[in-house]
């Protein structure tokens, strides 16, 4: 009892292993890339100090926008996309049904896979000639379309395959959450003759509250940061840039046009509007979430 | 014969199997691909139908095959006939026993697949232990202490997961190159050994006990560790397994970091080596498929078997009070 | 659960052993030749599937043939992944000792001194090596009057034709389009066939290319008797692409696609519709034939030069241009080789032998028969491996009939960001179908835009 007022220093024992390792190669490098951000350097030669020159060209830069705002786009649709469906689908899983472990696995089975294989197999099933789903519209009369090199599609196909792939993933967390849920809070509002609906809306959301604010915070933060579906399936950031997203803009701006500090400093205008979203999301929405 | 006991789930199988098909698609066609030939692949009306042609001959065995091995043969005789009879060698020893594995056996063959396999399962299994030991440890200091600069840790911890990797890697380079480390299993596994989501996934768990327990026990004389120890980690082996199978799934599947800190064949990982099926020149899609379903294979077998790890743990650690 | 971990727990020591065992395993005795006396020399390459074959061939053969040194060749993929890595290596100073690159990144290297001269090196060879030397090639690496990479693995473009597609449809069946009329020419006969012509696929059609593809583009400015970029009056670098040859070159394309003669697919759709026999011809790299004829089963193909235009007088103002004839324009793909300047002179002197030896003469040919890459010297052209095979395979003469109009890219250090711009252009201009000045023009202005800013 005497600790409580004492400041808990020894808390930082069992922080200690976790923390040295994320300050040796996440924190320490996010500190160099800041830095680097202020000069130019194509990573052969010298950096050339140029201070927020960097940052000013960012601000004038159309296509820095447009990736901006693609991946808005992307994030947008795809997150609540995602927690929807997994959320339906973990609670149709909630039940004692047979075959439950044949379900689980045929539904993580695309997260299991690595998005090299998934990106492939995607580009075939766009594909306008021979693709599975210009060959399935078909029998609906809907016409075929080059779904990865139209403008308007590019980015809803990359979406749609992108929420196919993450389902079984937040499926997972999202029962594990339910299956939290002691069972007899149910029994109750029964027998107290609450409906399906009211039965959700008063047990089931708030008490999966802390799982979906975990869901939506990190989706948020990965599909800011979308990346290997776009290089791996419309290449050079598909028809009129449409697919552009910050990171593929900010890595090609490294790599293939060896303006690392740029790079950087558009890395770092994403990091600091992910942090605001999060600090956002921790601050406001967190005030809503019931922990028990 | 089960809708029958329960006919109240009928629906609820309706619309999983429905979802079911949609998940499945593309891993039926991938399968499927990877026992045909490239121009059974590359021709549309083939390429759909879901079962390969079984007549085909082997392009392993296969008439053609065997011409082109002759000619080779022949020119190695301009040249130096020892180097290239080894290599015609190779090509017949490969003795197809149905020709659908075609692309398995090249694909075997053509990079050590064993021992890609053998570094990834070492690393991953090294790191997935690890990471969710520290991450459980520094998840329960957030859930259970009150220390200072709790909340700004939490948000720097958070904070390492906004930054693309893509950022990180040339001065992470730098930095192992310092250490020494490139091109070792060390680069492969340290940096993995702290996990942000793993400790934020946690830290929501714990959250939902009950502090009460926390502060009767404390206040018994039970110290914080074995709390730990004793209460805390039996009863979150359900998300200690879930978050298990997420961090094996991230090391399985990590293709950037191996590709850049590693350089020499023998320390190379699983999606590095399938990366190199595509060249320049093109895919050759049925090795790459079968190398793939040879990837994907092993962990949905591991995957089967640790769930119901998981819902025997659900039956047994009594969580609903 | 505890069960589960201890079993865990054996399966990873298990696999610990396994790996050692395998370390074991591997090392070869000539590996273990190499531990001690003889000097490593690490060389990077992007050489997968059949290349690697061969290049893993020539490299154990060259280790077996001499005691100083030990090549140990890494394959790290694609270009794409091999650029990244050695940029990766040269920041931490872990660069390899012989990569390959293309001419972009060597003129960086140069700048800030990364890599070794070769004319250093060859100084010291008795025999005339410059001499023997392609003349395009040893442009091509040859900077500011110094030789400081060297030609490795380079190719042609070339035109493959489906010999048994073009005997059905009435065209001659062992000669390939020798200009861009006859192309189209060609196209409209095979289209026409298969649409007219009762049974006959329907899809098929004559002519396919990737979409938004700059080399393709380039090759079609310089048939038109164009340029790419030049020094302007005040000596700004210019583009040539708002100038007639590159409207002509654009609008080549975008009729034949829009009579449909012609069709344009990504990536290497355009190879996958020719193995399956869905089109007549493609342009596609020579190198491309050692990945596709393992695939081509059900019909003959023929290999041609690229057809060429006949200019007129007026057109011909280019130094290789001459009116009246066919003006052919070829542009080099592939890679050339750098030497690092890693500070051990043993090293670059190991890295420059194994070069020296890989491009000799007879070992040259034998890599260039093998892989259909250019042979690097005068005299492999000559050998009796390269005429035999001619002979042997007439598929294979047709990049030995372009050597003399190839052309290369300019070799600028910001041309990956030009060649970007251009296919943004070139993709919208077959989006969007306008008339050819309009992308033509907003191409050479952007292009230029960035020309004056840069530095050479």
């Amino acid at each position: 009892m005497a600790n409580k007022r004492k400041k808990d220093w020894g808390a930082y024992l069992y922080l200690m292993p976790t923390v040295v390792i994320l300050v040796a190669f996440h924190v320490l490098p996010i500190f160099y890339s800041l830095a680097v951000s202020f000069y130019e350097w194509d990573l052969i030669g010298q950096p050339e100090y140029v201070g927020v020159g960097n940052y000013s060209r960012l601000f004038d830069d159309p296509m820095f926008y447009k990736s901006l705002w693609n991946t808005v786009y992307y994030a947008a649709v795809s997150v609540p996309l995602s927690i929807l469906f997994s959320l339906i689908i973990a609670m149709l899983l909630n039940n004692p049904i047979s075959a439950i472990g044949v379900y689980r696995t045929i539904y993580f089975i695309p997260v299991i896979t690595s998005i090299n294989a998934v990106a492939i197999v995607w580009n075939f099933i766009y594909h306008p000639d021979f693709g599975l789903l210009n060959k399935i519209l078909a029998i609906f009369s809907i016409d075929p379309r080059a779904w990865l090199q139209d403008p308007t599609w590019a980015m809803p196909a990359i979406i749609f395959m992108s929420v196919w792939k993450g389902l079984g993933h937040n499926v997972i967390i999202f029962l594990t959450g339910l299956q939290n849920i002691p069972r007899h809070l149910y029994e109750a509002a029964r027998i107290d003759g609450a409906s399906r609906w009211q039965q959700f809306r008063h047990i089931t959301w708030p008490l999966l509250s802390p799982t979906t604010f975990f869901i939506f915070t990190i989706s948020t933060i990965g599909s800011f940061q979308v990346f290997s579906q776009v290089y791996m399936m419309t290449p050079r950031g598909g028809p009129l840039k449409s697919t552009m997203v910050v990171v593929y803009y900010l890595y090609r701006k490294a790599f293939e046009q060896f303006e690392f500090g740029y790079a950087l400093a558009a890395a770092f205008v994403l990091f600091m509007i992910i942090f605001a979203c999060t600090l956002f999301n921790k601050l406001y929405l967190e005030k809503k979430v019931h922990y028990s | 014969m089960f809708k029958f006991k329960h006919p109240e789930y009928v629906p609820v199988h309706v619309l999983l199997i429905l979802g079911s098909i949609f998940m499945l698609f593309p891993f039926i066609w991938m399968i499927t691909t990877s026992f045909k030939s490239q121009d059974e692949i590359l021709t549309t009306s083939k390429s759909i139908v879901l079962l390969p042609d079984l007549a085909r001959p082997s392009f392993l065995n296969g008439e053609e095959e065997t011409a082109r091995i002759e000619r080779k043969k022949e020119e190695a005789k301009a040249w130096e006939a020892e180097q290239a009879r080894p290599q015609a060698e190779r090509n017949k020893k490969i003795q197809a026993p149905f020709q659908w594995l075609d692309n398995y056996l090249f694909a075997l063959k053509a990079q050590p697949f064993y021992r890609f396999f053998l570094n990834t399962i070492f690393v991953t299994i090294t790191v997935t232990t690890v990471s969710l030991f520290f991450a459980s440890l520094a998840a329960y200091a957030f859930a259970f202490f009150n220390f200072p600069f709790k909340n700004a840790m939490f948000m720097m911890m958070l904070g390492t997961m906004m930054l693309p990797q893509q950022a990180l890697l040339i001065p992470n380079y730098i930095f192992l190159s310092k250490l020494g480390w490139v091109n070792t299993y060390m680069a492969l596994i340290v940096p993995w050994l702290a996990s942000a989501y793993s400790v934020f996934f946690l830290r929501q768990f714990f959250l939902q006990l009950p502090k009460d327990l926390f502060e009767a026990a404390t206040i018994d004389g039970c110290t914080r560790f074995q709390f730990y120890y004793k209460v805390v980690l039996p009863l979150s082996i359900p998300s200690m397994v879930t978050l298990g199978i997420f961090s094996f799934l991230a090391n399985w599947n990590s293709f950037v970091w191996p590709l850049i800190v590693t350089n020499d064949t023998s320390l190379r990982v699983i999606q590095v080596g399938l990366s190199y099926f595509s060249s320049e020149a093109g895919t050759r899609w049925g090795p790459l498929m079968a190398a793939s379903t040879m990837t994907i294979l092993p962990l949905v077998i591991g995957y089967f078997i640790a769930q119901k790890q998981f819902v025997e743990s659900q039956a047994t650690t009594g969580m609903k009070e | 659960m505890r069960t589960f971990l201890i079993a865990t727990f054996i399966c990873w020591i298990l696999v610990i052993g396994l790996i050692i065992q395998d370390d074991a395993q591997s090392a070869r005795p000539s590996d273990a030749a190499a531990g001690g006396d003889k000097i490593e020399v690490v060389f990077w390459h992007a050489m997968g599937g059949p290349l690697g074959i061969v290049m893993n061939d020539l490299v154990d053969r060259y280790n077996k043939s001499q005691n100083t040194y030990f090549v140990k060749s890494v394959n790290m993929g694609s270009y794409d992944t091999l650029a990244k890595k050695v940029l990766a290596s040269l920041v931490a100073n872990e660069a390899p000792d012989i990569s390959q690159n293309y001419e972009t990144l060597t003129k960086k290297f140069i700048k800030h001194s990364k890599i070794v001269c070769l004319d250093d090196l060859i100084a010291s060879e008795s025999e005339d090596v410059k001499g023997d030397i392609i003349p395009v090639l040893l442009e091509n690496n040859t900077f500011d009057g110094k030789l400081y990479s060297f030609p490795f693995n380079k190719s042609v473009p070339v035109l493959y034709y489906n010999k048994t597609m073009f005997a059905k449809v009435g065209l001659d069946p062992n000669r390939g389009p020798e200009t861009l009329d006859e192309m189209v020419e060609y196209c409209r006969k095979i289209t026409k066939y298969h649409q007219e012509t009762p049974g006959a696929d329907r899809s098929v059609y004559g002519y396919g290319c990737s979409k938004a593809n700059v080399w393709s583009f380039l090759n079609r400015i310089i048939q038109y008797g164009g340029r790419i970029v030049y020094d302007g009056p005040d000596g700004v670098m210019k583009s040539g692409f708002g100038e007639p040859p590159a409207v002509k070159a654009l609008n080549f394309l975008q009729s034949m696609l829009r009579e449909g003669i012609a069709r344009e697919g990504q990536g290497f759709d355009h190879q996958n519709d020719f193995i399956a026999g869905k089109v007549g011809m493609i342009e596609s790299s020579i190198v491309s034939k050692v990945f596709m004829e393992a695939d081509i089963k059900a019909f003959d193909y023929g290999i041609a030069p690229l057809p060429g235009q006949v200019l007129g007088a007026a057109e011909a103002t280019q130094p290789s241009t001459a009116p009246g004839v066919i003006n052919r324009g070829v542009i080099l793909s592939g890679s050339n080789i750098n030497i690092f300047n890693n500070g051990d002179p043993k090293k670059v002197a190991g890295a420059w032998d194994f070069v020296k030896w890989f491009t000799s003469t007879d070992v040259g040919a034998e890599w260039a028969v093998r892989t259909t890459y250019l042979p690097v010297r005068k005299s492999s052209v000559d050998s009796q491996i390269v005429k035999k095979a001619l002979e042997e395979d007439t598929n294979l003469k047709a990049p030995f009939v372009q050597l003399d109009y190839c052309h290369f890219e300019p070799r600028l250090s910001v041309w990956f960001e030009i060649r970007d711009l251009m296919a943004d252009h070139l993709e919208r201009a077959t989006i969007d179908m306008g008339p050819a000045e309009l992308y033509c023009n907003q191409m050479a202005a952007d292009v230029d835009a960035i020309l004056k800013h840069a530095t050479r």
